[in-house]
């Protein structure tokens, strides 16, 4: 209920909302909000994607890979939470890793909000409205990143300029934190093909 | 315990082969269409080779190097033999009507290219020689076009031209090079023709800002893309495939010299099944249309045959590189004949010779479902349509018509499903505005009322909960908690 609560307060009074978040390190931490919201946000992708009407659609429901299309918008989001945390923990930040991912949670709620009945709005729009449609997902968008961006702010007692330059690091954090996934997947990649080399060698030895 | 090592190695084994075998699956002698996300969509075989023209009754030597194709509407065939500096005139069979190796004195020498008028009168495109020879059909003396008078840039020095096209007003269309040059029939020169625009490049916005003098220069000589070919089709338009791009590469001018073909991308240029890349974007190298404005193209780079009708819908691919009959070494031109037939000519020298495709059932019932269908015969073009769907049940032009015939019909749902069994979005929209309009003058009052209540309650709740948002977020602010 309180997290209900909390929600409304975070769609209208930001900044109230975030500095509430971490005011009260002394109870049980609940943790429900974060799970429900990113699950709400796979909905709300899934719905778009399987329900938005066929001259707007972007992407094929029929031959849609699902699980692609939530893993772009979870991996950006856990990424981000990561890579923000990170550098708060060096650069003066006053925030906690939960609280950081409460907030990112809560951020997302105007997607959730404006996606669903846009969704359902589709439905008797044709292709001559594609402006309209794209101004609404546009504006969801911003509002999101807007949240970001206050909850980075508020949660760690940034300075605007501060807050700007946590964000361009944290990008480049991210960036640094893929390309070192990537390259350790292809290294392992490698040594998994350089052991079946062997097998297949040793395969030619005794059998031929 | 060694049967067990031997079985892993197998399993490892077969897994490395299997990744090492992902080579691109070349559609070669499958017939396809391609669906909006570039899948190569398998169709029933439309064109079967009926006939090689290879070996050639009538002379000693065979096609060498030989670049143009022209069939005449008595169905001659035409070829520029290049390589051996003559220009030929044969039937169907491959015998020698006519053999062409000098004009006005002076030898043919590596002509690449051959028209032939309404009076037959035969235009060669004499390269080497700098000038435009016509001969009548008796292949006697008629008139030589020498450089144009009027050309005053660096272009226009030599007159090497490659392909030539008179229109009906006595306009000769000669491809020289990168351009088009438009010569009136008093050898006048009349101007170029340009293709297209030169489309904004980011690379060459950041050369001309911050790039050195001779990086600058090198960008000033840019021009816009050229024609690789042009054909004229029997209502006068003239078409031209150009030699670059991945938009609007087939252009269909009209007698002012705009463009009526859909500016879309023409060709496949998605990933093959398995995922390898294509080489490059298509380059076709030569376009011929049937009485009837169905357009085929030849694609140098696959040796693929695309065939669009009017509106640019792809009807049918096929052929493909390859040594087998019905494949191409190396395909340079392309024309049709009356009987629909299609005759390719293969450049290259070991695969030197036309290839005569003719219709299967499957595309000539495309084609006369089509042609109803322009002359506005919509219940049978409708019934042609379904028998073509009875065979391939998926087939995009199919669905598109008959979308098209129950819009014109004023049925807009039918209309909708066939659009999206087509793929097209733009036609799927239209209907589905036509049947919203419907809707609407039949319910216009209750959808006002709806949406009139739908607004009330959207505006009460927001107010509602941003009354108690703000409420809850004044108790934080004093009492630090809700």
């Amino acid at each position: 209920m309180k997290s209900l609560k909390l929600a409304a307060v975070t769609f209208f009074h930001p900044l109230v909302a975030f500095r509430y978040m971490k005011s009260k390190r002394d109870r049980k931490y609940n943790y429900w909000p974060i799970l429900v919201f990113l699950l709400l946000m796979i909905f709300t992708k899934l719905f778009s994607i399987f329900v938005t009407h066929y001259p707007l659609a972007t992407v094929d429901s029929k031959n849609a890979n699902l699980f692609l299309e939530c893993a772009v918008m979870i991996v950006p989001i856990v990424s981000w939470v990561i890579a923000s945390y990170a550098m708060t923990t060096i650069l003066g930040g006053e925030v906690q890793f939960r609280e950081c991912l409460t907030a990112c949670s809560y951020s997302l709620l105007p997607y959730i909000i404006i996606n669903i009945p846009l969704t359902i709005a589709t439905r008797v729009m044709d292709s001559g409205q594609v402006g309209m449609y794209n101004v609404f997902n546009n504006f969801a968008l911003l509002f999101v990143l807007l949240l970001l961006f206050i909850n980075l702010k508020e949660m760690n007692n940034y300075t605007i300029p501060k807050t700007i330059g946590i964000i361009v690091l944290s990008l480049a954090t991210m960036v640094l934190f893929w390309a070192a996934v990537s390259l350790v997947f292809a290294l392992s990649m490698r040594f998994v093909s350089f052991v079946s080399e062997i097998f297949t060698e040793i395969n030619f030895r005794i059998n031929y | 315990m060694r049967k067990s090592i031997k079985r892993c190695l197998t399993v490892a084994l077969s897994v490395l082969v299997c990744s090492i075998s992902c080579v691109p699956a070349m559609a070669d002698t499958k017939h396809f269409v391609i669906d909006s996300d570039s899948n190569m969509l398998p169709i029933p075989e439309t064109y079967t080779v009926s006939n090689v023209i290879k070996n050639l009754d009538g002379t000693d030597l065979a096609f060498k190097n030989a670049e143009d194709l022209f069939i005449d509407k008595e169905d001659n065939i035409y070829v520029a033999d290049t390589g051996n500096n003559r220009v030929l005139k044969l039937d169907y069979t491959g015998k020698v009507l006519l053999e062409i190796t000098e004009a006005f004195g002076t030898k043919l020498s590596s002509p690449r290219g051959v028209f032939v008028d309404a009076d037959l009168n035969i235009w060669i495109a004499d390269t080497k020689n700098q000038r435009l020879a016509v001969v009548t059909k008796d292949a006697k003396d008629y008139i030589e076009y020498k450089k144009p008078s009027g050309i005053t840039d660096s272009k226009g020095k030599t007159f090497d031209i490659e392909k030539v096209v008179v229109n009906d007003m006595g306009y000769i269309f000669a491809l020289k090079g990168a351009y088009v040059m438009k010569i009136d029939q008093s050898n006048i020169f009349q101007g170029y023709m340009g293709a297209k625009n030169v489309d904004f490049s980011f690379t060459r916005f950041i050369i001309r800002t911050f790039g050195s003098a001779k990086q600058r220069k090198a960008t000033e000589a840019l021009r816009p893309t050229s024609y690789n070919n042009l054909t004229l089709a029997s209502d006068g338009n003239l078409y031209g495939v150009l030699s670059e791009g991945t938009s609007g590469q087939i252009r269909r001018l009209n007698s002012v010299g705009t463009n009526t073909y859909p500016e879309k991308g023409y060709g496949y240029m998605g990933y093959y099944t398995d995922g390898a890349i294509l080489p490059k974007e298509p380059t076709f190298k030569d376009i011929t249309v049937d009485k009837k404005g169905i357009v085929s193209v030849v694609d140098q780079n696959t040796g693929l045959i695309y065939q669009y009708d009017k509106e640019g819908n792809l009807l049918t691919t096929f052929g493909g590189l390859g040594d087998k009959k019905g494949t191409f070494k190396s395909p340079c031109s392309i024309a049709v004949d009356s009987k629909n037939r299609l005759y390719v000519l293969d450049y290259s020298e070991t695969a030197a010779c036309i290839q005569v495709f003719s219709e299967t059932n499957f595309i000539t019932l495309v084609h006369e479902a089509i042609n109803l269908q322009l002359d506005g015969e919509y219940t049978k073009a409708q019934n042609m349509w379904e028998d073509i769907l009875k065979i391939d049940s998926s087939y995009f032009v199919a669905h598109k018509s008959i979308g098209k015939i129950q819009f014109k019909q004023g049925k807009y749902s039918d209309s909708m499903a066939s659009y999206k069994m087509a793929e097209d979005s733009s036609g799927y929209s239209e209907a589905f505005s036509e049947a919203r309009h419907e809707v609407f003058r039949h319910y216009f009052f209750w959808i006002i009322v709806v949406i009139v209540a739908i607004l009330v309650v959207f505006i009460k709740t927001f107010t509602a909960i941003k009354k108690r948002a703000d409420k809850w977020a004044f108790d934080i602010e004093m009492k630090g908690d809700m």
